[in-house]
């Protein structure tokens, strides 16, 4: 974030020395200053050898041209570890020592042309159809439509998002097969993640299970093999976070220079190469090995025992990715796939701070903050890593295990709820797919150790290259499948991910829980980004009716005492859970310091709010929570751990500085710098040396 | 847009306020103790300004020895937390000033912003050595309230102080003395190959001595630059500028004698005595940034030194004639041959355009500045030219650029000289206007194309209507989903309005 500003700033200041030069070269000097400050700083991201790393922001990029690989410095000054920070606090890692590297399947394509990312080539009439309102609604999207006949391994590519169903063939999307149903799949495509590119599979003899779904006049040009897809913009607001999270400002927009061929879908944009930083997604040789083994082979089936595929490795090798990856392939099997989350920095259905059990049915096309969900279940840890509260972490994930093993892996109590002959997965078995956190050092290893002892898993996906000590393969464990980690992504840190995130949830629009069938899935589709959150109606709360005891976690909490509460929790993240423990009686006091949190045996955590403000004598919050009030029946507890609103949440992004209009001052934010020495934050850097270790 | 810093008070006053629970006269143990309580919460709120959270600590620990019943208790704890808090503040005020590869002596960091020479040895003592006295420990804590006071508290509150503060000493030790240090070492290892194995010891001492020069450059740039909240940029560039003044001033990479600057010849490059010099020293600082800044800085001096007021010491044109002469071979060199080890010929082609450009467009508004101020035309920027030459030597393309551009600037000065004169008593034409405005046009034409479609996706792409069940309905439904006890969705018609997060404005 930061250093996206820097580098902004840098250039002005370049284009200040020499305001006059010529157009070409002022692409030449954003560009060098831009590799210059890669050079100096570091601070964007030096993993990056992938070589990607145009500017997105330059405007005037006339033909699409790779950069020079950056060379990575072994030190920069910039690259600081923060400690227990709110936007860089995966202090986890000794920077000293470097992720190991593997050459990945896309690095020869570095020097060399832009990588393709569409052989296919729209011509009107011939290959792709326009469909009118009522041809869309035959091939069951609401409206519009654009059909596309791809033939075999022809690949198609979008920035944007759109709605996407196959009618016949059926195509490789994201590390998935997608083959011909009803469902209609929402793709989420920001440049900030690899882009999705979709593959025709050639239609093997299969003709389309209902032929009659594609209209007559596309069905003549259909050769034998052709895969037949149709395309629906998808209106989801989801392009309004960029507005909030300036990071990420436009990574639904089109990337293209002017001149190729467009198709006509609103929102999604028709995207031939590589160019600006754009990075597709694709599947290594390793990934594509380990997954097409045995746990999804038919066989393993014969085992009674529901599959639990754990995935773990360092923090950027791809766990998130892969994992997400695993339950799309787990849902062409079953019905539904269970999912549970300990990474709780950067979390795939929830924000961060909490372990979570989510149900899916759909697969999921898109990076973690296009598909903010409700979970089957959670636990509020109050912090994007562990460290704080290891034991309670524990305690929180058994207790999410415990749910599974009792109420999920067997669904039985759910079968027959809704029936669907048509669909023939499995219905009575739920899999697992548990991601783990990427901390693998220290205390890390012994927490990943234990969570392994208590999911149990059958199959273990590990980026750790290093063979497991001792004993080695016993007969009666998990499998272990062994894959190279991914690239990771060169532009965005974790801490902006986790603003997104955060702030994607907040302005998520979830659909009501109790119109939804038990274990439905209740992902948010809709975002509402047109009020920043300082401009939203909040919930008041009148605590003593409304709330039994409010607790604070994390470390120092226990010095916070009752008079002080009123200031700590304005403007605080907190969680809203549940608990069965008895309630407080009208003696006791709401607050008490040093309570610890609620036991996750017998709570949950329904969701996350932001206490917008305090009356001063604490009798009144005023709470803002993109969870339905239908789900907050039980919401009798709030937790306030370390989690923070990342500051682009305080902004009112419609005022040009973000500073809210209609007040003098903005409390608890300052702009401009510290005048005092000492008054910034503790800085950690971890990766200095003495001149003796030369 | 710059992003604002979280702070844990609401407004400045409510630091004030802990500021006089802490030092004003009639400060106590209760208001100590306010303190401390305000301080711990502020401290969960969020992660405190280092000097708050210090603070804390020694608050904490003067509130230990006001329990604290010598004979009784045992003062081993009492002395650790007070050790404690001094060696956190120390280390915390100094490491985020460790800017370098290395780790610079604490002492040598701490006497730069002031912090007293003492504390860093009791710092010291209580890490390593015997864990001090009590009478010593209370005196360290004590120095290290008034240090905040002076060096947090004061500049922070009255932000008008914070200049007057003596918290970063502005003053930089100049690096000429290294430089000139590190000159003659080499010139005699140059001499003979005995010296060198006498000497190489001393030159790594003058190298790493330099790079101490340059982090201390670094931190007195922390100070130089208002904006420090950009990360380190801003304070490495400022360093690497005074290290470029240092080695383009003469004596340095332009040697004092006029005989040993100029090429040899046929060369475009500085003398190979001179290279064998400097090299070794350029190549062991920072290589990237300190070539961009050292090239930029050379281009500036040749562009700015034909003014006659610029260096009014220089009097004598044959001698600024060779000191450009051989900046403009330094800076060919530093374009051309100073390659870092993974440079392909595209990165220095980049590089040379970049020179070039800055060069032709400085010569040419010169020349037109000349001709309409009726300065004689004779081109008096030699290095200048002599660096432009070069550049075009390596490059064809450029070569013929700098012909066509700079005989049209030349044949204009003459020909504006007239226009400019005959200019001035035209009238004022209405046609004008037309043209004026149909060249915007064009040049809106051309900025607009590439940026209409996305603003146009956002007038079509409203702000989705909520969906069946979404938070919209959801207040639609207020009524038949009633809220629990306690708890009600405010709207404006109960007087709530929109505010800044942590204002609470009721509700009727």
């Amino acid at each position: 974030m930061l250093s996206a500003i820097a580098a902004r700033k840098a250039r002005q200041q370049n284009l200040k020395n020499s305001t006059k030069r010529r157009q070409s070269h002022h692409t030449r000097a954003r560009k060098k200053s831009r590799s210059e400050n890669k050079h100096d700083s570091g601070t964007a991201l030096s993993d990056d050898d992938s070589g990607m790393s145009i500017d997105l922001h330059q405007e005037d990029v006339a033909s699409p041209q790779p950069a020079q690989p950056v060379q990575r410095k072994a030190w920069s000054p910039s690259r600081l570890v923060f400690d227990s920070s709110d936007d860089a606090s995966d202090a986890n890692e000794t920077p000293l020592s470097e992720p190991p590297r593997f050459p990945s399947s896309n690095n020869h394509l570095t020097n060399e042309e832009p990588e393709l990312l569409s052989t296919y080539r729209p011509a009107a009439d011939q290959n792709m159809f326009r469909l009118s309102e009522d041809e869309g609604l035959s091939v069951g999207l609401t409206g519009p439509a654009v059909a596309l006949v791809l033939f075999p391994s022809a690949t198609v590519s979008f920035v944007g998002t759109y709605r996407l169903r196959v009618l016949r063939g059926s195509i490789f999307l994201l590390g998935t097969i997608v083959r011909p149903s009803q469902v209609v799949h929402q793709v989420f495509a920001p440049y900030s993640s690899p882009i999705p590119v979709i593959q025709a599979l050639a239609a093997r003899g299969e003709s389309s299970k209902s032929p009659s779904d594609i209209p007559a006049r596309i069905l003549s040009s259909v050769d034998e093999g052709d895969v037949v897809i149709v395309l629906q913009e998808l209106q989801s607001g989801v392009d309004g976070l960029g507005r909030i999270v300036r990071t990420f400002e436009g990574v639904f927009d089109d990337v293209h220079p002017k001149g190729i061929p467009v198709i006509p879908l609103r929102g999604a944009y028709f995207t031939t190469q590589a160019v600006r930083g754009l990075r597709a997604f694709r599947l290594s040789p390793s990934w594509e090995a380990a997954l097409s083994g045995s746990p999804f082979s038919s066989s393993s089936e014969t085992n009674s025992k529901p599959l639990v595929l754990l995935v773990k490795g360092q923090k950027n090798s791809g766990k998130s990715t892969l994992a997400r990856i695993l339950v799309n392939r787990l849902i062409s099997r079953y019905r539904r796939v269970a999912f549970l989350e300990c990474d709780i920095g950067q979390s795939e259905f929830t924000p961060g701070g909490m372990v979570a059990l989510n149900i899916v049915e759909r697969p999921i096309f898109g990076p973690p903050f296009t598909h903010p969900t409700l979970p089957h279940q959670a636990h509020y840890v109050g912090a994007d890593n562990p460290r704080s509260s290891p034991s309670h972490y524990l305690r929180a994930i058994q207790a999410l295990v415990d749910t599974y093993r009792l109420d999920l892996q067997y669904a039985t109590s759910f079968v027959g709820v809704e029936d669907d002959s048509d669909d023939d997965r499995i219905v009575d078995i739920i899999p697992l797919v548990v991601n783990t956190m990427g901390w693998t050092k220290g205390l890390g290893i012994d927490l990943a150790r234990r969570i392994g002892e208590m999911v149990q898993p059958t199959d273990i996906f590990t980026f750790d290259t290093t063979p497991p000590d001792g004993d080695g393969v016993e007969p009666h464990g998990p499998r272990v499948h062994t894959l190279e980690p991914a690239m990771p992504s060169p532009r965005f840190t974790a801490a902006d991910h986790r603003a997104l995130s955060l702030l994607s949830y907040f302005h998520a629009v979830f659909p009501d829980p109790t119109r939804l069938a038990p274990l439905q899935q209740a992902t948010a589709s809709l975002w509402d980004a047109s009020l920043p959150l300082c401009a939203q109606p909040p919930y008041e709360l009148t605590s003593h009716l409304a709330l039994d005891r409010i607790v604070l976690t994390g470390a120092g909490a226990e010095d916070v005492v009752r008079p002080e509460l009123v200031r700590v929790l304005a403007g605080a993240l907190v969680a809203l859970v549940s608990d069965a423990a008895p309630s407080r009686s009208d003696s006791e006091e709401l607050y008490t310091p040093g309570t610890p949190p609620p036991d996750p045996a017998s709570s949950s955590c329904l969701g996350l709010a932001l206490v917008r403000g305090v009356s001063s004598d604490g009798s009144k919050l005023q709470l803002l929570t993109p969870v339905p009030p239908e789900a907050l029946v039980n919401a009798r507890v709030l937790v306030m751990g370390e989690l923070r609103l990342p500051v682009w949440g305080w902004l009112d992004f419609r005022s040009a500085d973000g500073e809210q209009t209609g007040a003098d001052d903005v409390p608890f934010l300052s702009w401009g710098r510290s005048a005092g020495a000492g008054g910034e934050r503790r800085r950690v850097r971890r990766n200095i040396m003495r001149r003796a270790q030369m | 847009m710059r992003l604002p810093r979280r702070v844990p008070w609401a407004t400045l006053a409510q630091l004030e306020q802990v500021y006089s629970w802490v030092y004003s006269q009639d400060a106590g143990d209760s208001s100590r103790d306010s303190a401390i309580e305000r301080l711990s919460a502020w401290k969960f709120m969020m992660p405190l300004p280092h000097a708050l959270e210090s603070l804390l600590s020694i608050l904490v620990t003067i509130r230990q020895e006001s329990t604290y019943n010598a004979g009784v208790s045992s003062s081993l704890s009492l002395r650790q937390s007070y050790a404690t808090a001094i060696i956190r503040l120390v280390n915390g005020l100094v490491d985020p000033l460790q800017l370098g590869t290395y780790a610079r002596s604490i002492s040598s960091i701490a006497a730069q912003i002031g912090l007293p020479a003492w504390l860093v040895e009791l710092r010291h003592a209580a890490t390593h050595e015997d864990l001090p006295s009590l009478e010593l420990l209370r005196d360290g804590v004590k120095e290290c309230l008034t240090w905040l006071l002076h060096n947090y508290f004061r500049p922070t509150l009255d932000p008008t102080l914070a200049h007057a503060a003596p918290q970063i000493r502005h003053s930089l030790r100049p690096a000429e003395p290294l430089l000139r240090r590190y000159k003659g070492l080499l010139k005699s290892l140059a001499r003979d190959d005995d010296a060198a194995r006498r000497h190489n010891a001393d030159v790594r001492a003058v190298l790493r001595e330099l790079e101490r020069w340059l982090a201390e450059a670094r931190i007195a740039g922390a100070n130089a630059h208002a904006d420090a909240d950009d990360g380190d940029e801003p304070r490495e560039a400022w360093a690497l500028d005074r290290l470029c003044e240092a080695l383009l001033a003469r004596g340095a990479l332009v040697p004092l004698s006029r005989k040993k600057r100029a090429p040899p010849e046929g060369s475009r490059y500085p003398p190979p005595a001179l290279l064998a010099i400097w090299t070794p020293l350029l190549e062991n600082l920072a290589v990237g940034p300190l070539r961009t800044a050292l090239s930029s800085h050379i281009v500036a001096r040749l562009l700015v030194e034909h003014n006659h007021d610029a260096c009014p010491d220089d009097d004598d044109d044959d001698e600024r004639a060779s000191y450009e002469l051989c900046l403009a071979a330094w800076g060919a060199w530093l374009v051309e041959e100073w390659r870092l080890a993974d440079e392909s010929d595209a990165d220095v082609s980049a590089r040379r355009e970049d020179v070039f450009f800055q060069l032709v467009h400085a010569l040419c508004t010169s020349c037109r500045d000349k001709a309409t101020t009726g300065a004689p035309l004779a081109c008096c920027q030699p290095g200048a030219q002599a660096l432009l030459a070069a550049l075009c030597a390596s490059d064809r393309r450029l070569a013929e650029i700098s012909a066509t551009v700079l005989r049209r600037a030349n044949n204009a000065t003459g020909a504006a000289a007239q226009v400019s004169v005959q200019q001035g008593d035209e009238p004022w034409n209405e046609t004008d206007l037309d043209i004026m405005d149909a060249r915007l046009r064009a040049a809106f034409s051309l900025a607009d194309a590439p940026e209409r479609q996305p603003q146009e996706q956002i007038q079509c792409s409203p702000a989705p209507e909520p969906g069946p069940g979404g938070r919209g309905s959801s207040a639609s439904n207020k009524e038949i989903v009633p809220l629990r006890d306690g708890w009600r969705l405010l709207t404006e018609t109960d007087g709530w309005r929109p505010c800044p997060i942590g204002i609470y404005i009721e509700g009727r």
